[in-house]
């Protein structure tokens, strides 16, 4: 489990900001290429609501994600290809961001990564999940301090790679192992905070729409 | 709808890493992928591609990150699965025998054996033995297939349970059921077996 800090923006004009955080981290963008499978649960989950019982138990989405590029052609139709178990996939579920006046979003990240499966879509259908969208993130990554920069944009499938927005996206993280590592979040944001300064004028960094980043599924 | 089970193995000699299996049925295997295994052996193929994978910005787990696939489960799909019990194998050796005259032609046959005691909620329920029979005979990248498989495999029991027979070893469950007959596949079926054998 991680401990997610970020800040969000967007740009049309990435080629500023792409020169601009080269200079800043000193550093050739590193290329990020991901390929992500979005898993549901295959059945309801409602539990009985009781009058002075507090439901802690949510049912939430899985996400696969690999590394796959733009050669990549859609997996959703083609559930049989060697493509599902030939490659490692990492399992993410995610809690809603923290509610409350913050500097940054902060965000419980569990995950887990298959490094082999022989039947991968089996075993999350024994699991109870089953396969819903998919998409595509391509763009750069860049690392200043403990803050990871990424400038993306996503892409899903229309009889091809289809591009979802023409705008760049901008996320920049900080990861914390521990809850309960206090320094290293007190640390992050204020790296975070920082790099927001430093990039003021050029794209303006802030907290995204918590809701839009809920993990959890909604039955009603 | 009938009832499912979900069993994860995690071994110490098997850092990081969990063995899951579903319903006797489907199994993956899952790791932390940022941990020193890594950095062990950086030029191997399967750490590459791990390496690939971090890089891409794939995972976000860091190398302080403890929690196993097991953890991801109980906390965030209680939804769909509740623990039942957990066993947990203390106090364990590593052997690697040598027995004479087991071999057709009276040579020595290999066998690597594992044992440790097992508890469940602290209790002492019995003691486990695994038992690997070495087979020269199989090269690590020559897998046999169909029935020469089926009589590599079957060889390879006949040893174990002259073994156990020459030994005395105590009667007991012995397991070697394998998740599918016409795929070996080394740690989903030590999965497999060990399930068969701690059922308490």
């Amino acid at each position: 489990m991680v401990q997610q800090l970020s800040l969000y923006s967007s740009t049309l004009a990435p080629e500023v900001v792409l020169i601009t955080l080269e200079s800043l981290t000193g550093m050739v963008p590193q290329p990020m290429e991901q390929h992500t499978v979005v898993m549901r649960p295959k059945f309801p989950f409602k539990p009985e609501q009781k009058a002075g019982k507090i439901n802690q138990i949510e049912s939430y989405r899985i996400r696969m994600t690999r590394h796959g590029g733009a050669s990549d052609s859609e997996l959703l139709s083609n559930l049989q290809s060697p493509r599902w178990n030939n490659c490692i996939w990492t399992l993410q579920i995610v809690d809603i961001p923290a509610a409350g006046k913050r500097p940054v979003l902060t965000q419980n990240i569990y995950e887990t990564t298959i490094v082999k499966a022989d039947d991968i879509l089996g075993y999350m259908d024994e699991l109870g999940y089953m396969p819903e969208k998919e998409y595509w993130v391509r763009g750069s990554r860049f690392y200043y301090n403990d803050v990871v920069i990424e400038v993306f944009q996503v892409y899903h499938w229309n009889d091809g790679q289809e591009l979802l927005d023409k705008q760049h996206q901008i996320k920049c993280l900080v990861n914390v192992a521990q809850l309960n590592d206090l320094e290293s979040v007190a640390r992050g944001t204020k790296q975070l905070e920082a790099l927001k300064a430093e990039l003021a004028g050029l794209v303006e960094l802030d907290l995204y729409e918590r809701t839009s980043l809920d993990g959890r599924v909604s039955w009603n | 709808m009938a009832n499912r089970y979900l069993y994860t193995l995690q071994l110490s000699y098997l850092n990081n890493q969990t063995i899951s299996i579903i319903n006797n049925s489907k199994s993956v295997i899952t790791r932390i992928p940022n941990t020193n295994g890594l950095l062990a052996d950086p030029t191997d193929r399967d750490n590459l591609a791990l390496l690939q994978h971090i890089k891409n910005g794939c995972s976000s787990n860091i190398s302080s990150t403890t929690e196993t696939f097991e953890q991801l489960v109980t906390s965030k799909l209680a939804s769909l699965w509740t623990v039942k019990q957990t066993i947990k194998g203390e106090g364990g050796y590593g052997y690697v025998v040598s027995v004479p005259g087991l071999k057709d032609k009276g040579g020595d046959e290999k066998f690597k054996l594992r044992t440790s005691n097992c508890f469940l909620h602290g209790l002492f329920k019995g003691f486990l033995i695994e038992i690997e029979h070495l087979d020269d005979d199989i090269d690590q990248d020559d897998v046999p297939e169909g029935n020469n498989l089926i009589v590599k495999f079957t060889n390879s029991i006949n040893k174990i349970k002259s073994l156990i027979d020459l030994y005395k070893f105590p009667e007991g469950n012995l397991c070697f059921n394998v998740l599918n007959e016409t795929k070996l596949d080394y740690l989903s079926d030590l999965c497999q077996q060990y399930c068969d054998a701690l059922q308490f």
